[in-house]
């Protein structure tokens, strides 16, 4: 119980973004290492960021950031 | 003497087929259970695991039902039952004798597993398969399935709930968490003729939390809810993002994403379907389910299992984590807009295919018509040809 207490209070504390980096963002949203292995899909305004770029990709609060789990063939 | 005429008697009480209905009659009680078929042809296996059921809760004053709902009927005193549910749904609300009977009735058939499970192995398993993904096998495994015509659960839960219910919570964070106000995403409320699902504003996940946030933007704040699906929402029949899921407001959401995130415009007019072409051929994306074809031939896609499905962060929304469905969807987009970079062989291989079919669908398509050219036939003259015998 406890645990699930301190996952609702993660997920609120990650809220809204001022200015950070895009690995901040992954990391906040619990996903990076998953996201660096390439086992995410990440994009930002539209367009498909690759792993080596989310240090120097900058999201703030005007940016368009989506994270998916990529679906796969059935 | 009609078959109607006859009444069964198992125990204290005397059973009477009515149409579409039984009617059940003990001392002072008398309930008629609804069915979707005639029940004059019932097996006498369920009459007798009904009759079982009905004793079990009239004895001991209570019954516990566990799905995605925790829900509990238990005797206040003579008259009066008390049923309440916790966990994504909770409600309590107080029921006539007759009515917690048939809400016991509509529980079981809904294929709700009773805790704790009578036999051990197979209760168990049961339980498990309708916490998981797999309710549907689980609702076949139930011991009312195959039994004879299924009762009308929904009919009564509706009809029942219409009567006694004030409004429902709905809420994040399931049975464990500890119940917090702003955990409340939604209110469902009974009208005359359906429910209205009133959305808080409340909620930093799932399609609900995806509605709260877009309601807004979207313009709504209400969601007419049938009453067949306001049954199964309230008994847990089904997660509630799941029975959502294809709902209008979801497929408007999903369309809102779709132009924020990739720049398509679906039409609000036109079908919950997004078409892209590109080389590859023509794609297509259903907002319903995230059905994805290319040139007309299914592509078998799954979203992967675990959680987060998918994050999004838009301006003036904020961030949120993605329900299933939706990111099914946006992710099938994505597969249609960038299949270059499909990396599942699978899904890969699927691709293929369907874009060879296209190529041998296109070439040979030129050939038939170089072919009539050189015979000096014109294709229209062919669909003229091919179409005259339907016409006479």
């Amino acid at each position: 119980m406890t645990q699930a207490v301190a996952l609702l209070e993660r997920r609120e504390a990650a809220r809204p973004i001022s200015r950070m980096t895009l690995t901040d963002f992954l990391t906040s949203a619990g996903v990076l290492n998953e996201a660096r292995r390439g086992k995410l899909l990440v994009l930002v305004n539209g367009r498909v960021v690759p792993p080596k770029a989310f240090r120097s990709t900058v999201v703030d609060e005007e940016a368009k950031v989506v994270v998916l789990r990529p679906v796969v063939g059935g | 003497m009609e078959r109607q005429d006859i009444p069964v008697r198992i125990g204290s009480w005397e059973i009477r087929p009515a149409g579409r209905s039984l009617i059940l009659r003990s001392g002072d009680l008398e309930i008629t259970v609804p069915f979707r078929d005639k029940a004059d042809l019932l097996s006498l296996r369920l009459l007798t695991d009904m009759i079982k059921l009905l004793d079990d809760l009239l004895q001991r004053g209570s019954l516990e039902f566990r799905s995605h709902v925790k829900l509990t009927l238990k005797r206040l005193d003579e008259r009066r039952w008390l049923l309440s549910a916790r966990g994504e749904v909770r409600y309590d609300v107080e029921l006539t004798t007759e009515e917690a009977l048939l809400m016991a009735l509509a529980m079981k058939d809904a294929g709700l597993p009773i805790w704790p499970p009578e036999q051990d192995t197979y209760g168990l398993l049961i339980m498990r398969l309708m916490r998981s993904r797999l309710s549907a096998l689980a609702r076949l495994l139930t011991p009312f399935a195959h039994l004879g015509p299924p009762i009308a659960w929904k009919r009564i839960v509706a009809t029942v709930m219409r009567d006694r219910l004030e409004r429902a919570e709905i809420r994040q964070g399931g049975v464990m968490a500890v119940p917090r106000p702003k955990d409340v995403v939604a209110f469902l409320r009974p009208r005359e003729r359906y429910f209205v699902l009133t959305l808080t504003r409340a909620g930093g996940s799932g399609l609900l939390g995806l509605l709260n946030r877009l309601s807004e933007v979207l313009g709504y704040r209400e969601l007419r809810i049938e009453a067949d699906v306001a049954a199964q929402l309230l008994i847990g029949e089904e997660p509630v993002d799941e029975l959502l899921s294809r709902s209008e407001a979801a497929v408007r959401a999903r369309r809102f994403l779709v132009k924020e995130i990739f720049g398509i415009d679906v039409p609000e007019d036109g079908p919950a379907e997004v078409h892209i072409k590109n080389r590859y051929g023509r794609w297509t994306v259903s907002l319903d389910d995230g059905c994805l074809k290319l040139n007309g031939i299914h592509i078998c896609i799954m979203q992967g299992w675990s959680r987060p499905y998918g994050v999004i962060q838009l301006p003036g929304i904020g961030r949120l984590e993605l329900d299933e469905m939706t990111a099914k969807v946006l992710n099938a987009v994505a597969v249609a807009l960038w299949p270059e970079k499909v990396r599942d062989r699978a899904l890969k291989k699927q691709i293929e295919k369907a874009r060879r079919m296209a190529s041998f669908r296109r070439i040979l398509g030129r050939v038939v018509r170089r072919f009539l050219r050189l015979l000096g036939v014109r294709t229209e003259g062919i669909l003229t040809l091919t179409a005259r015998p339907l016409m006479l």
